[in-house]
């Protein structure tokens, strides 16, 4: 029993880790006032193009490195389109998914002749885990947190790297200026336009890591399909924490949860399809709840302001008629 | 010998469009100075600010800082300059603190690493320098509105300038704060600050400030030291006459009361108590004016007839029905019409046909429905007719309104308006910004409208020589409340007129009349 | 002023033709570059002229544009109410269903005559697709919850729902992937040609295009929903009810993909099989967009992009590239017709010129 739920719990900590880097990242765009749409993009991008420069350079940093350059190097063309070509920057967003969706499976093709994965054609590297020196030695929960990826530490550590950036910096106090009333940052000679880039240029650095997790931490190839969608998932989770990256980085652990359970669910409940959408419903339910709550108490907080001082004013009337 | 802070001279604006903002305006600032800067909506005095504080390049004109001539490219030039603007909507950062608000943009800390401790100290410093105290570890979202002004009077005052722009600041104050700022500003003055004071509200302006310019259609219409100048001496330069347009017309036959307001008060988000028991009528017939100096009610006002906001208390009758709590679609349905007063806001879609603008109105009235199509025959013929007797300048109705001139986009909201089976109109500033033939064209109409189809107009205007054209009946609305009326509007003169609006007068209850 | 109205009319014509062309060349020179020295005249021409070669190619681009008409004029109708909800996607995937499950596991439709059986399809999907789009729409109209995000993400659960449905009941167990028996003659579409994949859904399709274009431009809610799209508050103080407005929208949206799904599920294939990536959703945005969101262009941009996938099929079919490459070359196409910069300063110098000489003109 007690294995089991180590195993189970060291699962979860897994299948959270990429979605913890989407959420994160998107939590910079979304304190800068943008919603992050493209996770996907980030993620394919590095996914691809690491495993490909990690196959030349026969190193795994560096292919961690090119993997986190093509992800800006995308997220700048997106950028470019919606700050400077006044493009929808969520009509972009959405295309440009598209566009790498299909992207990263032609160029896997022209590489390695085939559509499905780069297992055969590519000999990529991966980046291994980790056992850590005096906490693996501790029962139970030494098991659990000791062993897991070298990236998962990489997203724990990062989560606190964002949340000191967005709170404890000079950018990220602008970038939260940006996001709540842009005309204030303006007129103070903050450049809007370029704190949005900056955003989106951080955040897909942090994303690219999602991608790169994917296909080079425990396994050393690229597959079509691998992102699953999990860009979506990460924003949802940075959308329902509302920005914040602890609690985005939490959330992005119950949707783990919920991916897990779903996959060992699969055992004794046949039909795997509808089990594998509980993650999704999830997402969706919470996201619906949490808008509910949010704008039900900003309602809330105008009505008693209201009420009071309506209470202030016939007060004064009746001083005044008396 | 008082040091001159601030010059300019010599100041005009032309838009790219031809409208003129700024005629040759000079306007100086002293040390330990508080100028006010007075004058109607559209006078200029926005303008003039924008081009001081570098939003606005002046096309003609010298800006003197410190008696040397300087270019203001932008605002942060602007402050580094030492002018600094204190908006009339907050530019404040709702989740950050009032620390974090102010020293936005200059935030200390080594390297990218900002320090919150430094910052609040900062903070402290400044506010005990000036007297302005708010605590600075709040969230901006939850400080009062008077709070927030000193927090934005901070962030100019830490950025070391030594003019301060207020433009309307007492437009959200309650009394209590509007006091608490006048002996902030008075500490500041005897700091050595010049202050530039932009208000409509003449008693703050006499009670405040030791110099005034006065500007009127985009020029100096006059100016003085306070100390010389009384109400009606100020209240003559703001309200000059301007061309004559004469329009005949018969005198009224009013008839039944369409529109009858009862005690309506509003209070607005601010808990200002802007409608205080406004009580009046409009017959059919009849061309009723309001006249006041924006700001005091008239847009709410307006507002809560049509249906768009709805009262704090009160009673309006309209066409027999009690409305003040139904929907604009049934207040409309009952026979209202609403010109309103920023057409780019509120009158048009912008990027549909104009057509489709005239359509708006009538798509739930039944006139031009089959059901659920629309008779597009009907309706074409109507847009034309419409395009004809209005005179707009487009080839037809599938033409897309952003294309039309500022005057032919207001001729398409009155052709609109003015062409249904609606008895009561409210025309709210329905020729600010419009070429003069246009705006002879809309008086008329407005005119016309009463003697030929028996309507009732409500005119809320600014520009007295059309309220004194065009009205039957004149009412004088300030601090939302009606102050003056005037039934025989021959030989009631714009200065008399601008002694009640600018409340140096006050007409009694028997004087006024019955309102209705 | 007409003038300035023509020159903008002209640069957004040229924003679409130039994304279009551009894309294309993009396209070509990749096939050049893949082909080498020897294939590239094979490989261009296939591209290039592929789709018109043969009745059976033509046949795909037939099958291709009827259900891209519909899901173009469906987020036509989106886009109009001023959201941007992609749920169109989902609806693909999840409106036959019902229907589906329906014929399958009843009797009740094997009798009827195929006219019926098809009204009754129809109106199964229209139906379902109209309820999904109200989830989206209810999140942002009363929940204010981004309809963007719920309706991503909603379309990979219409994805799931959709293969588990078939699954777990009626799934032909005889066939490798999830899919459904084949349909009886008179339930479905019949094919043109011999067994081409032109079917006669292409009818629904224009008769579907021609109603929208009807709703959007001729009837009240068509107007009220573009004036609410236009400038909500002016829709406010014209009398329009606003509340309702926006969910009329997204249900038009959810209609039109709804029936979209039932002529390419019933038309194009013999049974239900779901790829979880049809893609026709997204393709709707792009049409959309081409359109500059007008029902009356959709015919022809849909047209054109079922021409640039069937060429793309037949490139596949002789030089194994993959199709990819033009849902590649979407995006490039989509960043030209949108992007409202592009050529900004050409078109503001341009409208400069024009309005000087109008003045001068009517100085005189």
């Amino acid at each position: 029993m007690l294995d089991f739920i180590v195993d189970f719990l060291s699962a979860v900590i897994r299948i959270s880790t990429p979605i913890i880097f989407v959420a994160i990242c998107s939590t910079i765009s979304s304190q800068a006032g943008l919603l992050n749409m493209a996770g996907e993009s980030m993620m394919l991008a590095s996914s691809l193009t690491g495993v490909i420069f990690s196959a030349l350079f026969q190193n795994v940093w560096l292919g961690i490195l090119c993997g986190m350059l093509m992800s800006i190097i995308i997220t700048l063309i997106l950028c470019f389109a919606s700050f400077v070509m006044k493009v929808d920057l969520y009509l972009m967003s959405i295309s440009m998914n598209m566009a790498l969706g299909g992207g990263v499976i032609f160029v896997m093709w022209v590489l390695t002749g085939t559509k499905a994965n780069t297992a055969g054609a590519i000999n990529s590297l991966a980046l291994g885990n980790l056992d850590i020196p005096i906490i693996k030695d501790i029962p139970i929960i030494g098991e659990i947190i000791s062993g897991q990826n070298l990236f998962t530490y990489m997203a724990l550590i990062m989560t606190v790297l964002v949340w000191f950036l967005l709170f404890r910096t000079k950018l990220g106090l602008r970038m939260r200026a940006v996001g709540q009333n842009p005309d204030a940052a303006e007129s103070v000679g903050v450049n809007v336009k370029v704190i949005y880039t900056i955003a989106f240029m951080i955040a897909a650095a942090v994303g690219s890591f999602g991608g790169m997790y994917l296909s080079m931490g425990y396994q050393n190839f690229f597959s079509k399909g691998i992102t699953a969608s999990r860009g979506f998932v990460g924003m949802a989770a940075a959308t329902i924490a509302n920005a914040q990256p602890i609690g985005a980085m939490l959330m992005s652990f119950i949707f783990g949860l919920a991916y897990s359970t779903t996959n060992y669910l699969q055992i004794y409940i046949h039909d795997s399809y509808l089990l594998m959408s509980v993650p999704f419903v999830l997402a969706t339910v919470f996201y619906l709840i949490m808008s509910a709550y949010r704008s039900r108490s900003e309602e809330r907080l105008l009505k008693r302001n209201r009420k009071k001082l309506l209470e202030l004013n016939k007060e004064n009337l009746h001083g005044q008629n008396s | 010998m008082a040091k001159e802070l601030l010059r300019m001279e010599g100041i005009t604006k032309i838009y790219p469009n031809g409208f003129m903002a700024n005629k040759n305006i000079t306007f100086s600032v002293m040390e330990n100075e508080i100028h006010a800067l007075i004058g109607e909506n559209g006078a200029g005095k926005t303008t003039l600010m924008k081009i001081l504080f570098g939003i606005e390049e002046c096309t003609e004109g010298k800006i003197y800082i410190n008696g040397e001539e300087t270019h203001i490219s932008n605002p942060l030039d602007a402050i580094a300059k030492g002018v600094g603007m204190v908006h009339q909507h907050f530019m404040l950062v709702p989740n950050l603190t009032v620390a974090e608000n102010i020293v936005l943009g200059m935030e200390p800390g080594p390297g990218p690493v900002f320090d919150k401790k430094k910052a609040i100290a900062m903070t402290r410093e400044v506010m005990e320098k000036y007297q302005l105290e708010v605590d600075p570890t709040m969230l901006v979202r939850d400080i009062s509105v008077g709070q927030k002004q000193k927090v934005e009077l901070l962030k100019a005052l830490i950025r070391g300038v030594k003019v301060l722009i207020l433009d309307e600041p007492t437009a959200v104050l309650t009394p209590q704060e509007t006091r608490e700022l006048f002996v902030q500003l008075k500490n500041l003055k005897s700091q050595g600050y010049g202050i530039i004071f932009i208000s409509h509200k003449l008693n703050e302006v006499m009670e405040l400030c030791d110099r005034c310019t006065v500007l009127r259609h985009g020029r100096v219409s006059g100016r003085g030291n306070i100390s010389e100048l009384d109400p009606a001496k100020l209240s003559k330069m703001m309200v000059e006459r301007e061309v004559d347009l004469n329009i005949e017309k018969d005198k009224a036959k009013a008839q039944d009361v369409i529109l009858h307001i009862e005690k309506i008060n509003y209070i607005d988000n601010y808990g200002k108590r802007v409608l205080k028991d406004l009580t009046f009528g409009v017959r059919a017939g009849e061309v009723v004016g309001i006249a006041g100096v924006e700001g005091n009610g008239q847009n709410e006002m307006s507002e809560i007839i049509s249906g768009i906001l709805k009262c704090t208390s009160g009673k309006i009758v309209f066409n027999g029905v009690e409305i003040q709590d139904k929907s604009i679609k049934e207040i409309r349905h009952l026979g209202l019409s609403h010109i309103s007063e920023d057409r780019i806001k509120y009158g048009i879609a912008n990027t549909l046909s104009v057509r489709d603008n005239i359509a708006s109105i009538y798509l739930s009235s039944g006139e031009f429905n089959k059901g659920p199509f629309l008779n597009v025959r009907k309706l074409n013929k109507f847009v034309d007719d419409c395009i004809k007797e209005f005179e707009i300048a487009c080839s037809g109705g599938q033409d897309k309104i952003r294309y039309l001139s500022g005057g032919n986009i207001q001729k398409v909201i009155v052709a609109r308006e003015l062409s249904g089976k609606s008895n009561f109109v409210i025309a709210n500033q329905p020729t600010r910004g419009i070429d003069v033939g246009t705006t002879d064209l809309i008086r008329r109409l407005l005119v016309k409208t009463t003697r030929e189809s028996n309507r009732g107009v409500l005119l809320i205007s600014s520009d007295l020589t059309e309220l004194l054209e065009v009205s039957d009946r004149l009412l004088v609305m300030k601090d939302g409340e009606i102050v003056a009326q005037f039934t025989d509007l021959e030989g009631v003169t714009e200065e008399e007129l601008g002694e009640y609006m600018l409340g140096v007068k006050r007409m009694s209850q028997e004087e006024m009349g019955d309102l209705f | 002023m007409r003038k300035e109205q023509k020159v903008d009319l002209f640069f957004e014509l040229l924003r679409v033709v130039l994304g279009i062309i551009i894309a294309y060349i993009v396209c070509l020179v990749i096939i050049i570059l893949l082909t080498g020295t020897e294939g590239w005249k094979d490989a261009v021409y296939n591209f290039a002229i592929g789709p018109y070669t043969s009745i059976r190619r033509f046949a795909q681009v037939i099958s291709r544009w009827a259900p891209y008409m519909l899901v173009g004029c469906g987020m036509c109708f989106v886009y109009a109410s001023g959201r941007f909800s992609v749920i169109s996607e989902g609806i693909i995937n999840i409106a036959p269903i019902p229907i589906v499950l329906f014929m399958f596991m009843t009797n009740t439709m094997t009798g009827l005559p195929k006219i019926i059986n098809l009204v009754i399809i129809m109106a199964a999907c229209m139906l379902t697709g109209g309820v999904v789009s109200m989830i989206p729409a209810y999140g942002r109209e009363k929940l204010g919850a981004n309809e963007t995000v719920t309706s991503i993400i909603l379309n990979i659960v219409c994805a799931y729902i959709g293969v588990s449905a078939i699954r777990n009941t009626i799934a032909n167990r005889a066939l490798s992937f999830v899919a459904s028996p084949r349909y009886p003659d008179n339930m479905r579409f019949a094919r043109y040609w011999g067994n081409t994949n032109a079917h006669q859904g292409i009818w629904v399709a224009v008769i579907g295009v021609i109603v929208a274009c009807i709703i959007f431009y001729r009837t009240k809610l068509g107007v009220e929903i573009r004036i609410y799209g236009s400038n909500p508050v002016f829709a406010k103080y014209s009398g329009i009810n606003v509340r309702i407005i926006p969910f009329m929208g997204q249900l038009l949206g959810g209609l039109f993909a709804g029936l979209a799904s039932c002529v390419e599920v019933f038309g194009a294939y013999d049974q239900y099989q779901l790829s979880m990536l049809t893609n026709i959703g997204m393709d709707g945005l792009l049409i959309a967009v081409m359109a500059r969101k007008q029902p009356i262009f959709v015919p022809l941009t849909a047209f054109v992009l079922a021409s640039i996938r069937t060429s793309a099929a037949v490139l596949n079919t002789n030089t194994n590239i993959p199709v990819e490459l033009v849902t590649m070359l979407q995006a490039v196409i989509i960043f030209f017709v949108a992007a409202e910069g592009f050529l900004g300063r050409l078109r503001k110098r341009t409208i400069i010129r024009i309005s000087k000489q109008q003045q001068a003109k009517e100085a005189r």
